[in-house]
């Protein structure tokens, strides 16, 4: 078993295999060998967040692990509409939690929940004019009036009519 | 004793490695810049008793602008592999970062490829290679006339109408709105074909039909358009069952597609067999400008005549 400290200083007690689906903490795990009573800080990560990040590697504790390195295989590995279904259920949640879960997957190193995450906000723009976006994400737009203008005319080609 | 100093060296090894792992994520992060309308009002933090030991909790809320460059950048690339790249390059207008992501470096294996794939050269020149990115070769190359949906090559300088987009991308959009809405496109304006009635032998005087071989041979529309089309089989008169059944397509659905194709609705097409080439015509009347009456002929050209005058 591995023992995980979140931000808010919670001890959380995770399986070895389900804990290693995180890179960072296979590598710290590798760091220190065999001490059974470390216990791994992860001072980004809230227990609310982490509890959720355990759930997807404790279902996906099987699963393969991805390639370490990032290869060129095209766009046909980065589809964004191959969600499988317990996933879409899964990471179905608000928008303030979805990125928690995508910062906590950054910094945690697990790369399909990172892909999952950036699959799930791809199809939340995909489609969407840039007004929508804006709204959506509750961006705030600091061009100016010129510059906007300016940018739109170079992508006049590229707007659909 | 020996064991239990050791786990207390690692696990102190340990915190040290999540801080510093703590520290690259922090200046990542910092290269974000939050605007002060997104960020939440945050409670004053009360002053810590032991302000340097414990890591400051990450407790405010989370929006898109609080994920990292290189985040948001894998989520542009997700788009960009559902979508098009057109769909990439509006993300510039949302704000300044979106456009520097856009624009930056992350994308430069993306644009690379698209270029590559295009025929450009990617090299960049060595008084160049401060700018680092290769956007804009990719924008230059998309304004000079590049299909912003499949790029599969050169846009033709004279079919500034059709927005960015290649006729095929076009048509292909045009056949998607055939199939979800068949009615209306029925009742849309039509590009007369004429000059067909008893040209071929195997062809009905009073109900023409056009073969798939007219679609590509006269109308010089795009191989893959016969197989959107709705069409009829029969049987060739002359080979009979040793060869592949002919193709019969609707005049009226096909005069529909041309005037989309074409982007005009006059003059008619004349596809007779001693008609010279129709797409002469079109792009003779192309440079004569938009909006003419094409339907005449001499118009069309006397009003190319008179603009060149005027140049």
């Amino acid at each position: 078993m591995v023992k995980l400290l979140s931000s808010d200083n919670e001890k959380i007690t995770v399986a070895q295999d389900v804990a290693v689906r995180s890179m960072l903490i296979k590598n710290m795990l590798e760091d220190i060998g065999d001490a059974e009573d470390a216990e791994i800080p992860l001072p980004n990560v809230t227990a609310r967040v982490l509890k959720k990040v355990i759930e997807y590697c404790e279902h996906h504790k099987n699963d393969p692990m991805p390639p370490a390195e990032e290869d060129e295989l095209g766009d046909e590995r980065r589809r964004s509409d191959d969600i499988d279904e317990w996933d879409a259920d899964y990471i179905d949640v608000e928008q303030e939690l979805l990125f928690e879960i995508i910062l906590a997957a950054n910094y945690m190193d697990i790369k399909p929940l990172l892909d999952l995450g950036c699959k799930t906000v791809a199809n939340m723009i995909k489609g969407k004019t840039t007004e929508e976006i804006r709204k959506t994400f509750n961006i705030t737009c600091d061009f100016t009036a010129e510059e906007e203008e300016q940018i739109r005319r170079e992508n006049e080609w590229a707007e659909d009519r | 004793m020996p064991r239990t100093r050791s786990a207390t060296a690692k696990a102190a090894a340990v915190a040290a490695a999540a801080a510093a792992a703590t520290e690259t994520t922090a200046a990542s992060a910092s290269a974000l810049r939050v605007p002060d309308a997104l960020v939440p009002p945050t409670p004053v933090p009360a002053p810590a008793p032991s302000p340097a030991a414990a890591p400051k909790p990450t407790s405010a809320r989370h929006t898109i602008d609080d994920l990292p460059a290189d985040v948001l950048a894998l989520i542009l690339d997700q788009m960009v592999a559902t979508d098009s790249l057109s769909a990439l390059l509006r993300a510039r207008c949302i704000n300044k970062h979106w456009k520097s992501i856009v624009e930056g470096a992350q994308f430069n294996a993306l644009y690379k490829r698209t270029l590559e794939r295009w025929g450009v050269k990617t090299e960049i020149k060595p008084r160049a290679r401060k700018f680092k990115t290769l956007f804009a070769v990719l924008i230059r190359e998309l304004q000079n006339g590049r299909c912003s949906a499949c790029a599969r090559g050169k846009l033709d300088p004279t079919t500034d109408a059709f927005g960015g987009r290649c006729r095929e991308c076009r048509l292909a959009n045009f056949l998607d709105a055939r199939d979800s809405d068949e009615a209306a496109f029925k009742a849309l304006p039509p590009r007369k074909i004429i000059g067909l009635p008893g040209t071929e032998e195997y062809r009905s005087k009073k109900s023409p039909k056009l073969y798939k071989g007219d679609l590509s041979a006269r109308l010089h529309l795009p191989k893959w358009v016969a197989d959107r089309l709705p069409y009829r089989t029969r049987r060739h008169p002359f080979f009979g069952n040793g060869s592949a059944p002919m193709r019969l397509y609707d005049v009226p659905t096909v005069e529909i597609v041309m005037a989309a194709w074409t982007e005009r609705t006059e003059p008619p097409i004349d596809i007779g067999p001693y008609a010279p080439d129709w797409r002469e015509r079109d792009r003779q009347l192309l440079q004569g400008g938009e909006g003419q009456d094409v339907g005449k002929e001499a118009g069309g050209q006397g009003a190319s005549g008179a603009d060149q005058v005027e140049e």
